[in-house]
């Protein structure tokens, strides 16, 4: 009687209350995010436009008419800048910014807060204020350039259209460069002491003890940092629509701002879904090799 | 010597902070001085850096102006506020419970179910934009405070879960252990010892949470029409390229900043401490 007993409590406990505890967040994540992942898929195959309740499916025209798209590329080529413009700048500065602030140093904590606090504002809020940073005549970047006789540097920073996609990147890793710093600072947070000085014994100097002992140990970190800027880069809308809509012609838009304006601006909803599951699927393989790698990682810890 | 050396590598270090801090805020700094400014000032050439006559009269006008689009991000205001405050709760309970899940709890494919969760957070929420707004329309659910919760939520709580799951390991399994023999059922552990143990964690997720929803633009703006708009919409269209008043539109860059920014600034150590420890982990 008693084994039984204590039978049924092991049921209870590796069964049900797993169960219980997870029930709420996977049913909310089924329906919401699996459930309507696998309806984009259907609805891209289908000439559905937003307006009428009706649809019919029409294999892979959508994707076909994508492909010859010149908008496509051209939001795709920015989308590419805008990750490998942000794995340079906001990479290293957030690296740079946490070795500084790592040192024991008086107001460690304001510093980071303030390093930290443009990634707390919400991409409209920065569109707002660096729209206004870049304004031709009034903006703050070419009145103190004219204010120290440098009018020649002055440019229309998001007029121009070959200069506009560079100028919303810039805005970008203002951002997020914050959120790299934290992350990095993680990272070396975890390094024990001991093997830097040991190294240090050993007769490396600072920059040797960094480059030779740190920066390898923070491998784990810099993939998580690479995976976020690069996912990062390619679901990048809130700051385009904003700061240029996309503008001038088609100089700065995005495949994010692209699908929103074929699908709510044109009413083509399925050839937005199209361009969603594109950009889902070059995401889903930055992932893909992202977690692969991770995994791999823990079985070799 | 040595000293001297020690000394200017300091000093050197600080101007470094001193300089890339300046860079972080002077955008912040400019927009203020923006709203503050008299328009003869704004529009005056060369730039007045530091305004002669600074004005409030544009904050005065935002908060008592009948104007439409006035009213309309007052009401933007009071939106986001419950939404985050709805998004807050809802993660905290769902992520509390899950992360503990995966934090203390044996069961099948455990693993499998945390990776499941880890790789729908980087689902991109574009991605599935249409669809939702398909569905959503279906079944009248557009322009709803309710849906934006519940949307938010499900982008938010596996964020939340990851974070959570990370400090639960770090309490030692002891404590729970040792109330569980002295009497407590699992749940009565949980409320008991790890909650209270957990504070600081939660408190930086509940932040972060509020934080993520406050800012979210792309859902509020296909989602919402009128009743529902949040402030990161409202702001938007209160800014648009038909307005040409420069000091209006710093003005309403500087008060959807305040909240943020009040908020980082008060609790920016618990929001760092909380991100670094969940990353080391992860």
């Amino acid at each position: 009687m008693k084994r039984r007993r204590i039978n049924l409590g092991n049921i209870g406990e590796k069964v049900i209350t797993p169960i219980i505890f997870l029930l709420p967040s996977l049913s909310v994540y089924l329906v919401f995010t699996f459930g309507t992942l696998i309806y984009s898929f259907v609805l891209s195959f289908t000439d559905y436009d937003g307006l009428s309740s009706r649809f019919n499916f029409i294999g892979l025209a959508n994707y076909i008419k994508l492909f010859k798209d010149a908008t496509f590329y051209i939001a795709l080529k920015n989308n590419v800048i805008w990750a490998a413009v942000s794995l340079i700048v906001p990479m290293f500065l957030g690296l740079f910014l946490a070795v500084l602030v790592d040192r024991k140093i008086r107001g460690e904590n304001i510093f980071k807060s303030i390093f930290y606090l443009p990634q707390t504002l919400s991409f409209v809020v920065i569109g707002v204020i660096w729209s206004w940073v870049y304004e031709p005549t009034k903006g703050i970047i070419n009145s103190t350039l004219s204010a120290i006789g440098l009018d020649s540097l002055a440019q229309q920073w998001i007029g121009d259209p070959g200069l506009t996609i560079y100028s919303l990147v810039l805005t970008g890793a203002w951002q997020i460069t914050g959120y790299t710093m934290v992350l990095y600072l993680a990272g070396l947070r975890s390094i024990s002491q001991d093997v830097i000085e040991a190294s240090r014994i050993d007769g490396a100097n600072n920059w040797q003890s960094f480059w030779y002992v740190v920066y390898p140990m923070l491998r784990n970190i810099r993939t998580v940092v690479i995976a976020t800027i690069i996912i990062n880069s390619f679901k990048i809308f809130d700051l385009v629509f904003t700061m240029t809509q996309g503008g001038p012609g088609e100089a700065s838009n995005v495949l994010a701002l692209f699908m929103y304006k074929e699908a709510f601006w044109k009413f083509r909803m399925s050839y937005g879904t199209a361009i969603s599951v594109i950009q889902f699927l070059i995401i889903f393989i930055v992932v893909a090799v992202y977690l692969s790698r991770t995994i791999r990682q823990e079985g070799e810890v | 010597m040595r000293r001297i050396k020690f000394r200017l590598k300091r000093i050197f270090l600080y101007i470094a902070i001193i300089i890339i801090m300046f860079c972080v805020i002077a955008p912040f700094l400019w927009t203020i001085i923006s709203s503050i400014s008299t328009n003869k000032e704004l529009l005056s050439v060369p730039v007045h850096f530091i305004p002669e006559n600074p004005t409030f009269e544009r904050y005065k006008a935002i908060f008592t102006s009948d104007d439409t689009k006035v009213v309309a991000f007052k009401r933007g205001i009071i939106n986001s506020f419950i939404v985050s405050s709805g998004v807050t709760i809802v993660c905290l309970v769902i992520g509390t419970f899950a992360g503990y899940a995966f934090a203390r709890l044996k069961f099948p494919r455990k693993n499998m179910t945390l990776q499941f969760f880890l790789f729908t957070n980087m689902i991109p929420p574009i991605v599935i934009i249409i669809a939702i707004y398909f569905i959503f329309s279906k079944l009248d659910m557009l322009d709803s405070v309710i849906s934006l919760i519940l949307l938010y939520s499900s982008f938010i709580t596996p964020f939340v879960i990851w974070m959570m799951r990370s400090y639960f390991v770090t309490i030692p399994a002891d404590l729970e252990e040792a109330a569980m023999i002295d009497g407590c059922n699992r749940i009565g552990a949980l409320f008991r010892i790890i909650i209270p143990l957990s504070t600081p964690g939660l408190v930086a997720n509940g932040i972060l949470a509020f934080l993520m929803s406050w800012e979210e633009f792309l859902f509020a703006l296909i989602l919402t029409t009128s009743k529902a708009k949040t402030i990161t919409v409202a702001i938007a269209e209160f800014t648009g390229k038909q307005y040409v008043d420069y000091g209006l539109m710093a003005t309403g860059g500087v008060i959807g900043a305040i909240i943020p920014v009040l908020i980082t600034l008060i609790f920016g150590r618990y929001i760092i401490k909380g991100l670094t420890s969940g990353a080391v982990k992860g």
